[in-house]
């Protein structure tokens, strides 16, 4: 049972930056008291109500949902995405991680298709944007048959709700070397084309992602996978070659 | 004014067919002539937004996050009910109707509860279709698994992710009516203000998250799809920016607040481990069909538990309950278990917790088998707490979960400001006292995706409109009123930070509004709340800047609003004299120390009309009538 | 043709084409590689092949097949790279390899230096290229390409203009005595280290964009390039190595002749060549 064995003082460089267009710089900070079983951002929280009562501005960093789903948090950790532990986000980090003394960098999403907005905080629309050129399949409300209609091989249910599991973090795109979009674009593609519902407009859609990916910003893919490596849903590069095939598939069908 | 519910005559499985009917449309050539603003984007919002933009209506959606897809709805476990009846056990649209409104315990409108179960099923054609992979059998056809309250199976689930995969769907068709150019999406925006122009809801204010700026927008119609209040607890499974805002300056500009003391508790959380905690995090009620919960019969014994002798243990819920033994609805569970704490029996370092404990069922079983029901679950437990739940027994406690009360509709979910329609979690329409798990999914889906698109028409069709545009003097003096409001949480500069008085309001709202409420403990809540509130205005500092994102400065005003709320809810809960759903009214309980309901006296919802005077709203009942299921006390023995 | 440039002109198009002259090359190092362990079973064989590679009328066609491919590889890598570099404005002050965290990543040394290594290739096939290919030109008679002196690659030359007519190029002969010099060996070796760590990432890679691999083959294609990887690069650097320590040294030839080294000689032209045959038994080519 690890409940509050003492507290530890923890040695903090932060990146900050007061808005997309000031220059931003690393500084330091000490967290005090810090309890083994708070998680990384209650850490932050702690940070930062000393911040405040100093009056100073607290360090801005997204969140939400803190039980590793909502995709809102994440931040380099030590140069690594989500920090040190596998298939988990930040929010689910916990600080019984680290020892009392330690020194933790942190560093906001870089890719030039997630402009940073403040300290930690990025924009990542550019993710949003690809979906909306094709992540879904069109169908409007009223029009569906019968759900059992369209009966869809466990397997392939199974291997949909794999890609599907992306929450979005932009880890993916934070930690490769070249800024990809693909885990995040092929994760989705994937899904939808792994579903019979998704058929119709399956070249279309592998296109189209694939072009509002370049569009955005983001570098190509050099296999590494260490997208995959650091995504917190643990999601499978595999998905990647599935998007290059559709793409390819796509690119030589005939199409006016 | 006089509550008018529209709900329609005739026999309740009729009542939406007919009304369908009878609603005024909006011709196709016309639609694109309406603008309808869209606030939120979760499993309400994001479906209503997307089938309106499709009906061909001009929409402007907004959400706080960075992203629509990061609504609260995505972190829905579980799973979403729906009357397909696949698995062949007897189900209907009338029995889910039937559970929904006993789960409910009779508080909650017989008419919208029907067409929630009705529309139940297009749900999960409309969900198929989009591409939710729910879960399958082997041969290809969608599986059920089996919820409280319920004798069938009819949940349909995405792995531990149903919300986050109904989500997905909806922001993808979202999406697709943005790509279309029908949608307008204004993310990392925040709503401040209705703006109401002769009455009717004209439009909103909002405040740029990144840049600070206040923005107007204009429209006929304003749908308010932003989830609920939980949050007033400060420690909930709620997500850090669900809030009360938008509900609450909408309700301060007339719309009327519904039940807000209907909030429920659910009993299987992880419980908070210390002063620093931010939030709570669920494990799933799917948990009690083979965790045994107990607490050593002796007070204070803080032995390890595998030291405890089975015959020092007190299996409370079985001793309590031997019929329904660990599975009793959310409600009882989590009072039970606040009763053993409150005797001093409660297990860890802070004495608030309960065991849950899986020894037996391991033994029975297999780890193996354990592992495979709920693998996902124990790890979370595991990541969160740093202990093995296959070795030692899980830590609970019961925890903020939903709120079923919210902004009051009619039966085409308007508010009582024309052309204010709230949808979702933020209504108070279908859950009555308690909700039963799975069905928030259902009725976020059944507002955005089956009922607007029909119910909106007939306001645009028949309302007269005059030309709005954000010149409007309303729109200004909005703006000025609310940045004056900012201005104002920036210069008090005191010494108390935001987060203190969140959790202060907590403690209060906790320990005297909470699981067990009492006219005394509710009567000094209205003491401290209103004390706590002053302090906040004299004392608390938000530093950074007023023209940049500032979560800090976000979160104040949330706070300010949640201070206010807090007192309606409490004077809900002190108003109504019984024991209902999750509303526990210590001085009405049976002999055995079960909810007693006053049919007699509280067979009403209680909408609350703002005065301007927090202490002092006034109450306006809409009797309920329950023509088809007749209410009866709930027994779990 | 316009459709087909714009496929290749995405991420994933400019890798399917990356892969596919990548794999390319992979083939082309197969056979040369293939071709080359001839000289182990003796220099006739291995003049023998050599001889008929040059004899094919379309080989100049072919070898700007491959110099195209090639050519388009390395424009892909450098538009890729800049891209990638270009993806990212502002860098990490600290940037770990995810690999500490999860066996999930397949980030090598050899993944991270793809535009080292690849330019480290390119400057050894450039010299490659100039010291066999252009390289000096000792002959041997077509009746010793036929019988072949065997294991003592050790070829004859001839004066006689009669039989200078149907001399070859001792390509054998070039190669062993080159390989005997321990600094081209080292040369050599090293060359092929690096060629290894490119492969290494490169052939699962490759299939990785092309879309073929899938998860349940994906560690039979990583061990796969493993595989390919030894074989390729173990297998180009041995043949120096092997020459070096286990061949006898040859005899040196006579290069004396008038245009000694100077000739110019379009070598991939069998026909052209004879004619100056009977001058000299050494032509150092060059363009033009
Ligand atoms: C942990 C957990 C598990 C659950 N599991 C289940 C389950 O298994 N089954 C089930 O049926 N239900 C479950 N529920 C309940 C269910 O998830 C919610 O009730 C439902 O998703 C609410 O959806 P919504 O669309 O009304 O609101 P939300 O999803 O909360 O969306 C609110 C939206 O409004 C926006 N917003 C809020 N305020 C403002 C503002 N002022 N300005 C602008 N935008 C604003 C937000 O950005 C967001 O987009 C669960 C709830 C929790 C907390
Ligand atoms: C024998 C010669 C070569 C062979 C067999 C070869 C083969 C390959 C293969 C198969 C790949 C994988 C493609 C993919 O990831 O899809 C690759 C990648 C690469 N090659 Fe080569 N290559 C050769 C020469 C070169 C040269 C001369 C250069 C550059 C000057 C080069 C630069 C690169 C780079 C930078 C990559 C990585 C691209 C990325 O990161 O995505 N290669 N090579
Ligand atoms: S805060 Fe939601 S995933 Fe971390």
């Amino acid at each position: 049972m690890a409940e509050n064995q003492g507290s530890m003082t923890i040695n903090l460089k932060v990146w900050r930056q007061a808005g997309p267009k000031q220059p931003g710089q690393m500084k330091s900070y000490v967290a005090e008291d810090v309890s083994p079983d708070m998680s990384f951002l209650e850490m932050l929280d702690v940070v930062n109500e000393s911040l405040i009562k100093r009056g100073e501005d607290p360090i801005a960093f997204d969140h939400d949902c803190r039980e590793g789903i909502c995709g809102s948090c994440g931040m380099m950790i030590n140069g690594i995405a989500h920090g040190p532990d596998p298939g988990t986000t930040v929010c689910q980090l916990h600080m019984r991680r680290y020892k009392d003394g330690d020194t933790i960098i942190i560093e906001p999403w870089r890719a030039r298709a997630f402009p940073v907005i403040k300290d930690l905080v990025v924009d990542r629309s550019a993710f949003d944007r690809i979906i909306a050129a094709g992540g879904y399949i069109s169908v409007n409300t009223g029009s569906a048959p019968d759900a059992n209609a369209i009966p869809v091989p466990r397997d392939n249910a199974e291997r949909a709700m794999d890609s599907a599991a992306c929450i979005s973090c932009g880890a993916c795109a934070a930690q490769c070397k070249n800024a990809s979009a693909a885990l995040f674009t092929s994760a989705k593609m994937n899904q939808l084309s792994l579903l019979p519902q998704g058929q119709a407009e399956r070249s279309d859609r592998a296109r189209r992602m694939v072009l509002q990916m370049d569009h955005e910003g983001f570098g190509n893919c050099s296999n590494e996978g260490e997208c995959e490596a650091v995504c917190p849903k643990e999601i499978s590069m595999s998905n990647i070659a599935v998007m290059n095939r559709e793409y390819e598939k796509a690119a030589l069908q005939k199409k006016s | 004014m006089k509550l008018d519910s529209k709900i329609p005559a005739g026999p309740v499985a009729e009542k939406w067919e007919h009304h369908k009917f009878n609603l005024k449309l909006v011709n196709p050539a016309n639609k694109r002539k309406y603008t309808i603003i869209c606030v939120g984007t979760g499993l309400a919002g994001a479906s209503a937004s997307a089938s309106l933009a499709e009906l061909g209506y001009n929409v402007l959606t907004f959400c706080i996050h960075d992203s629509p897809r990061r609504a609260h709805s995505i972190a829905a476990q579980g799973g979403i009910n729906a009357a397909k009846n696949y698995a062949n056990d007897g189900d209907s649209v009338y029995r889910l109707f039937y559970d929904t409104v006993k789960g409910g315990d009779y508080r909650a409108r017989e008419a919208n509860v029907y067409r929630l179960a009705q529309v139940s099923n297009n749900i999960i054609d409309q969900c198929v279709a989009q591409g939710v992979p729910f879960a399958r059998e082997y041969g290809g056809q969608l599986t059920n698994r089996s919820f409280g309250g319920a004798q069938v199976s009819r949940t349909f689930y995405a792995r531990g992710q149903t919300g986050q995969q109904l989500l997905l769907g909806a922001y993808g068709a979202l999406m697709r009516q943005v790509d279309a150019g029908t949608v307008k999406l204004f993310p990392r925006r925040e709503m401040l203000d209705l703006v109401l122009v002769d009455g009717q809801a004209r439009g909103i204010t909002i405040r740029n998250l990144i840049t600070g700026e206040l923005e107007s927008y204009a429209a006929d119609a304003v749908l308010l799809c932003t989830g609920g209040y939980g949050n007033v607890y400060f420690l909930s499974t709620n997500a850090g920016n669900s809030n009360v805002t938008a509900a609450w300056r909408a309700h301060k500009k007339g719309a009327f607040f519904a039940n807000p003391c209907f909030t429920q508790i659910h009993p299987t959380c992880i419980p908070v481990s210390g002063e620093h905690q931010s939030k709570l995090t669920l494990m799933s009620e799917s948990l009690r069909n083979d965790g045994r919960v107990w607490v050593p019969k002796a007070k204070g014994d803080n032995r390890p538990a595998s030291q405890i002798p089975e015959a020092e243990r007190d299996y409370f819920l079985e001793r309590r309950y031997p019929a329904f033994g660990n599975l009793v609805p959310r409600d009882v569970a989590s009072r039970a278990a606040k009763a053993v704490c409150d005797e001093g029996r409660g297990v860890g370092t802070t004495g608030l917790a309960v065991y849950l404990d899986f020894a037996e069922a391991i033994k029975r079983l297999g780890e193996d088998t354990i592992r495979a029901r709920y693998g996902n679950l124990f790890q979370m437990y595991e990541k969160i707490t740093d202990e093995n739940p296959y070795q030692t027994p899980m830590r609970i406690y019961p925890a903020v979960h939903y709120t079923m009360g919210g902004l009051w509709v009619d039966y085409n979910l308007m508010s009582t400001i024309p052309g204010l329609y709230v949808l979702g979690e933020a209504n108070f329409s279908d859950h009555g006292a308690n909700r039963l798990g799975a069905s928030a999914l259902m009725q976020g889906l059944a507002d955005g995706y089956f009922v607007i698109p029909y119910t909106i028409g007939d306001y645009l069709a028949t309302a007269k409109f005059a030309k709005v545009s954000t010149d409007h003097e309303a729109f200004k003096a909005s703006a000025v009123e609310e940045q004056a409001k900012i201005n104002k949480l920036l210069s008090i500069k005191g010494s108390r930070t935001v987060l203190e008085f969140h959790r202060d309001l907590g403690h209060i709202m906790w320990e005297k509004v909470g699981m067990g409420r009492t006219e005394a403990g509710l009567k000094e809540a209205l003491q401290q709340i209103p004390r706590l509130r002053q302090e906040f205005w004299e004392n608390v500092t938000v530093p950074g800047p007023a023209d940049n994102l500032n979560p800090n400065l976000e979160r104040a005003g949330r706070v300010a609003d949640f201070l206010e709320f807090a007192e309606l809810l409490t004077l809900d809960a002190l108003n109504r004299r019984e024991s209902c759903g999750g509303h526990f009214r210590e001085e009405s309980q049976t002999p055995e120390g079960e909810a007693q309901r006053d049919d007699e006296n509280f067979s009403y919802v209680a909408a609350w009309e703002y005065t301007g005077d927090f202490a002092k709203p006034t109450l306006h009942q809409e009797p309920l009538v329950f023509e088809e299921v007749h209410p009866s006390q709930r027994s779990y023995k | 043709m316009a459709k087909g440039a714009k496929i290749f002109s995405t991420a994933v198009g400019k890798k399917v084409a990356m892969a596919l002259t990548g794999l390319g090359l992979c083939i082309y190092l197969v056979l040369h590689l293939a071709g080359n362990l001839l000289l182990l079973t003796g220099s006739t064989q291995f003049n023998a092949y050599a001889h008929t590679l040059t004899a094919i009328p379309i080989l100049p066609l072919i070898e700007l097949g491959l110099l195209a491919i090639f050519l388009i590889h390395i424009y892909e890598a450098i538009k890729v790279s800049l891209e990638n570099r270009n993806a990212r404005p502002v860098g990490y002050q600290t940037k770990v390899w995810a690999r500490t965290k999860s066996q999930k990543s397949v980030k090598s040394v050899s993944s991270t230096t793809m535009m080292w290594s690849g330019i480290i290739i390119l400057v050894f096939v450039a010299l490659h290229v100039w010291h066999f290919k252009y390289g000096k030109f000792y002959a041997v008679q077509p009746a010793n390409v036929a019988v072949g002196t065997a294991n003592t690659g050790v070829a004859t030359s001839s004066t006689n203009p009669q039989e200078a007519q149907e001399q070859v190029r001792d390509l054998a002969y070039l190669v062993i005595s080159e390989f005997k010099k321990p600094l081209i060996v080292a040369l050599y070796v090293a060359s092929m280290i690096v060629l290894g760590m490119h492969l290494f990432h490169a052939f699962s890679s490759a299939f990785q964009s092309l879309g073929v691999s899938n998860p349940r083959y994906r560690s039979i294609l990583l061990r796969t390039g493993q595989i390919f990887t030894i074989v390729i690069a173990g297998g180009f650097a041995f043949l120096p190595v092997w020459v070096y320590l286990m061949f006898p040294t040859p005899p040196p030839r006579n290069i004396a002749g008038p245009d000694n080294g100077m000739a110019v000689v379009p070598l991939t032209h069998p026909r052209l060549t004879h004619t100056r045959l009977s001058q000299s038994h050494v032509l150092r080519g060059g363009h033009q």
